[in-house]
Order: C-alpha cells, then sequence, then structure tokens
C-alpha cells in the first residue's frame, strides 16, 4: 500500500484543478432540460468525432483521436459519441417538420442552458468516458447572434476553465454574423450548417421563414472561407431531411455534389423524414430508412471510391430516385461488358467490382506482386466478398455472359 | 509508453495464441500482416485484430466515477490481457488523474503527467481498492452523472428506427459485461426475463 498512498499524496499536492466547486452547479439541474433539449437533436446524423487536430496532452482535459471512439450506441445500432444538444428549444423559425417549430401544434415547455451548466455536464460525462465531446445545435432566437454568443461562452468556458481537449461540433445557425462563425471557427473541430434541403424552392415548402440563399448558403460560404486560411481540423459538413418536400433523389445528389465541389464539405449526412406528431406534417409518411442508407452509399461511390458524376447517373431511375439496391451493383451491372481479370485490373476498375472496396483493391496489387490470383479462395483470403464480386471476375477460365451475371445479380 | 507496438506486441496480449504464431509474429512486417494471403498470417491478423477490436471498445466502453476530482475508477475485465495498456491509455488521456481499473480479482492504476509515470497492479477487487483509497484521503459525492447519461440517451431513442440486432452488433454482450455496462444493457434487452 506504500506505493498507493505516494501516488496519492502526488496527486492531491497537483496543483492541476479542474472542477473544483464547480460541481455544485449541477446539484439542483433540471433532468425534463436534458431530455427535451437532448430530443432536438435526435435526428442529426453526423455522430462522428475523428479529427486531425493535435494537443498537447499535458495541458488538457482529454484529447482527441484520428479515428474517433464511439462510447455507446443508440438502440437503432447509431453510434452515439457526443453530448449531442440544443442550447435551447426556442425558436422563431416554422420548419414544418420541427417540434420546435412556431408552427407546433402541441404545447410545449421552453428550456435554455446556462452556459456554465452545459459547460460542467460536458465535462462530467466526458471525464466518466460517456462521451468523446459536444454537439452543439440551438434553436434559434429573434436575434440568432444572441444565442450564438451564449453557445460561444460554453465553448469558452470549456477550454479556458476546464482546459477541454476533446471534440467540438458547432452548428451554426441560419443567419449568424460572421464575427461569431469566426470565433466558433477557433475552438470547434468541426462547424455545420443545415441546408436540410437541395434547392430554395424545396426549402420554401418546408419553411416560410428561412432564406436558402442568405441563411444557409451564405454562412456556408463564410466557413468555406475562414477554412481556407486556416483548416478546420475536422472540416465543414451538412446535412439534409430525406423526403419532407419530395425532392428526388438526383436532386439531392446534384446539391450534394455543389457542397463538395464548391462549398469544400468534408461531408454530407442524409436524415430521413420522420413524422412527429403535432407538426404540421405529422400526417405525411415517414421515409424508409433505406432510402438513407441508398443516399449514403452513393455518397461513399462518389467520395471514396472516386466514381464520376455520369456513372453514378446510370444508379437512379427515370423519376430521378435509387432502388433499394446497393447502387455499384446496379452501375457494375450497367457497365461491365466483359469479366476483369484480378491479376491486371488497375486499382481504380476494381474498386468498381461489387464486393471489392479499397482495403480488399489494396491487397489484391500488394499479393499479386509475387503471386497469382488463380482460385476464389485467394480473393476471399484477401477480404473480398466472393458472391458479389465472382460474376464480374474472370478467375480459372470461368466467367459469367452478362444474361448470367444480370440473373445471378436479382436477389443481390 | 509511446513506442509504436510491434505485431508479437498485440498477439502476446491474445487471450489464446500459440508459441508457433508469437515466433512466427516476430519476423513479419506490418506490411505482410496486412496484405498476406498465407494463411499462418492471416490467423496472426485475426489475433491482432481479436485484441485491437477489444481494446477499442474498452477504451468506448469503459465507464468512470470519481473519487475526488483526480481520481476516476471503473469497471472492466476484458477477455484479453489488456488490462495494463487499457489503463495506461486513460492515464494519457486524463493526465494529473489517477486512473483505477479493475474487477472482482485484481486492479490497475496508472498515473500520468508531463514528466512522471507510475503503475501498479494490486491482487485486490475493484471495491477494496476504492475503499482502500476512500480511508486514506477525502473524498467528495460527485454528482450522478451517470442519471444524466440514462436521460440523454433515451432522449436520443427514435422508435422507428429501432434495431436492436445492429446494437449488439456495435455493443455486443460480452463487451456490454466486460465493462459492468448496467445501463445500455438494461434500455435494450426487450423482456425483464432476459435482463435478469
Ligand atoms: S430552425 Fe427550423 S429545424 Fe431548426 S430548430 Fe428552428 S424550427 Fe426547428
Amino acid at each position: 500500500m506504500a506505493s498507493l498512498e505516494k501516488i496519492l499524496h502526488l496527486v492531491t499536492q497537483s496543483e492541476y484543478d479542474c472542477i473544483g466547486d464547480e460541481g455544485k452547479v449541477l446539484e439542483n439541474i433540471n433532468f425534463s432540460k436534458i431530455d427535451v433539449l437532448g430530443q432536438g437533436t435526435k435526428h442529426d446524423i453526423c455522430a462522428s468525432s475523428s479529427t486531425s487536430r493535435i494537443l498537447n496532452q499535458a495541458e488538457t482535459l482529454g484529447n482527441p483521436t484520428r479515428s474517433g471512439i464511439c462510447h455507446s450506441f443508440a438502440a437503432n445500432g447509431r453510434c452515439l459519441s457526443m453530448f449531442k444538444t440544443l442550447f435551447t428549444n426556442y425558436c422563431i423559425h416554422d420548419c414544418k417538420y420541427c417540434q420546435n417549430s412556431t408552427d407546433y401544434k402541441s404545447g410545449k415547455s421552453v428550456y435554455s442552458y446556462t452556459p456554465e451548466e452545459l459547460a460542467r455536464i460536458t465535462i462530467s460525462l466526458y471525464k466518466g468516458n460517456y462521451i468523446e465531446g459536444l454537439f452543439l445545435s440551438s434553436g434559434v432566437s429573434p436575434d440568432q447572434d444572441i444565442v450564438t454568443e451564449k453557445m460561444i461562452e460554453t465553448l469558452k468556458i470549456l477550454k479556458k476553465r476546464y482546459n477541454f481537449g476533446g471534440y467540438i461540433h458547432f452548428k451554426v445557425l441560419p443567419g449568424v454574423s460572421y464575427e461569431y462563425i469566426k470565433q466558433a471557427s477557433e475552438m470547434a473541430d468541426r462547424l455545420s450548417v443545415n441546408i436540410e434541403t437541395p434547392s430554395k424552392e424545396h426549402l420554401s415548402e418546408i419553411s416560410s421563414t428561412k432564406n436558402y440563399a442568405n441563411d444557409i448558403l451564405k454562412r456556408q460560404k463564410y466557413i468555406k472561407n475562414l477554412e481556407l486560411k486556416k483548416k478546420l481540423p475536422a472540416g465543414q459538413t451538412t446535412q439534409l431531411v430525406v423526403g419532407a418536400c419530395e425532392e428526388s433523389d438526383f436532386e439531392i445528389f446534384k446539391r450534394v455534389l455543389k457542397e463538395y465541389n464548391e462549398m469544400m464539405l468534408k461531408r454530407v449526412y442524409y436524415s430521413a423524414f420522420n413524422s412527429v406528431s403535432g407538426t404540421s406534417l405529422e400526417n405525411m409518411v415517414s421515409q424508409p430508412t433505406w432510402r438513407e442508407h441508398r443516399l449514403y452509399q452513393m455518397d461513399w461511390l462518389y467520395r471514396v471510391y472516386n466514381f464520376s458524376e455520369n456513372e453514378i447517373k446510370i444508379a437512379f431511375d427515370d423519376n430521378g430516385f435509387l432502388k433499394n439496391k446497393d447502387p455499384k451493383l446496379s452501375i457494375a451491372l450497367n457497365n461491365f461488358e466483359s469479366p476483369l481479370d484480378p491479376n491486371d485490373a488497375q486499382y481504380g476498375e476494381l474498386l468498381r467490382v461489387p464486393g471489392i472496396g479499397p482495403k480488399s483493391a489494396y491487397k489484391i496489387i500488394n499479393y499479386r506482386k509475387k503471386n497469382r490470383i488463380y482460385k476464389r479462395d485467394h480473393l476471399q483470403r484477401l477480404g473480398v466478398r466472393i458472391k458479389n464480386a465472382i460474376p464480374f471476375l474472370k478467375i480459372s477460365g470461368g466467367e459469367y455472359t452478362r444474361l448470367e451475371r444480370w440473373i445471378e445479380c436479382q436477389n443481390q | 509508453m509511446s513506442k509504436p507496438m510491434k505485431a508479437f506486441d498485440y498477439l502476446l496480449m491474445n487471450k489464446s495464441v500459440s508459441p508457433v504464431l508469437l515466433e512466427k509474429s516476430k519476423k513479419i512486417s506490418w506490411n505482410e500482416i496486412n496484405t498476406s494471403a498465407d494463411p499462418e498470417v492471416i490467423k496472426i491478423r485475426k489475433k491482432i485484430r481479436e485484441v485491437r477490436l477489444e481494446i477499442h471498445r474498452m477504451r468506448g466502453f469503459v465507464r468512470f466515477d470519481s473519487i475526488n476530482d483526480k481520481i476516476l475508477f471503473g469497471y472492466m475485465k476484458p477477455e484479453n490481457k489488456i488490462e495494463k495498456l487499457v489503463t495506461d491509455i486513460f492515464a494519457r488521456r486524463f493526465q494529473k488523474h489517477i486512473i483505477l481499473l479493475g474487477n472482482e480479482k485484481k486492479s490497475w492504476i496508472s498515473y500520468y503527467s508531463e514528466n512522471f509515470f507510475k503503475r501498479y497492479e494490486e491482487s485486490k477487487s475493484l471495491n477494496k481498492m476504492v475503499k482502500d483509497i476512500q480511508s486514506l484521503i477525502k473524498f467528495d459525492s460527485e454528482v450522478d452523472i451517470d442519471k444524466i447519461w440514462q436521460i440523454y440517451y433515451e432522449s436520443q431513442y427514435i422508435k422507428e428506427r429501432e434495431n436492436h440486432r445492429l446494437f449488439y452488433k456495435n455493443m455486443p454482450r460480452k463487451n456490454l459485461k466486460s465493462v459492468g455496462n448496467r445501463l445500455e444493457l438494461r434500455l435494450n434487452t426487450k423482456t425483464l426475463d432476459e435482463y435478469l
């Protein structure tokens, strides 16, 4: 026990005092507030906590990680790595699907955090290892700058008083001034403004108070310009609500291309519309989650697999919707004239084969430097999903015709 | 402590690994491990993956209570021999804090600051260790952060998206049990019988 005593002594001598009396801030915390303000963010999909920020850990409480960590999963299997909350659920906008909107018919209680409270909860959850950081959003008060100022004050308390080194995702509210966005960019890992819909016409169907060009796109440009001067460690992102205004997947795709190419976004997130009772859209049918899933696959093909715009267009039907089928498979069925020999295909060609991803394509290329691939087993051992890939590959003489390939893939 | 880990180091932590694989792992590079189709190397890759995955999950799923502002403790009973490493990882994350992790049989303590690093291992249960420490120092009763987490966790629930299969794929029961997780396990268990 002597050694334990020594170490305890050392710690009690340490000048590093992170919390002190601040614990009292939470003594009378209102649990309904945590619940309601937490619920206000549950349709925000982004759970990423990976960042390129590097810290001197000795000077901070905690640290961010390059790959991010999931500390929990919701009942739907989605990663919960952040304390995701609104600062307040008071809002002047009338978004038809939102329970914070002025259009919301059922009665609601309005809650707000104080910056101290919110910072303290974040620190306590962080030290309990429940979270990687804070995801801070809010309803919009008549002066959006005022609520943003309070949100920024929260970040300042976290950074200055608690030396918080964890991850911060900061939601830029529609219409917020450049100066506040700049301040947030100096403390946050990631900034985002939700575009919600693919165009101003679509946005006007769900909100009469928000202006697409001014409230949203202009703020995205501000963030982009800030990023050009000083890199945001986890970049800028956005989110679309899928299916709240009858937009097609192709319309979404066209907007997403602009978001990546013109706004330099790191990621676009998709959240399938879910009708909430009491809102103006309570009787509208919720969107199936597979639609969201297929949009993510399309996004992945563009962003990670480097598929061209024209290649991806093939996956949409005549009405501009993706089928409930892997878009990569639809594209491959259309594009593959003849099967590919994995022994001499280029990396980019291998990536176009269903069942082969960047990791297995890389392994194939490495493996064939010294060996020949002539058995399915070789590919399997390199991580290829054989059932999906075989119809598109030429291996040990066997190869599918286009028709056979089409029949074989019908049930995939 | 921050030396890059070798394949051999990971294999050594695996709960069951043959001497042949251990020997072989000394001679191969990370590149070979990641790309080879040789059956033995694949086995090594799999064993390393098991260890890494459990480390990753412990980093995410272990929960801490606090004895006071500078002493954090939590339950951990992993399958692989990763206890020391995980305790060190947390000590590096929460510098100038004592990290105490343990279970019914053993406890591990790490402390890390800029120019000081200490690590202990004790054949005492976590409960006993906590009591011993409490007898040596002043301790505060901190906020009930588990309650705050429970309310927040439930606030994120979306009925239409419920998918317990996916939940358990990402948060396997065995990992939940090995960190003594009560909350997520209880909230995502369909019937009380199943939970009990
Ligand atoms: S801006 Fe619209 S979506 Fe956001 S909180 Fe207000 S009403 Fe809801």
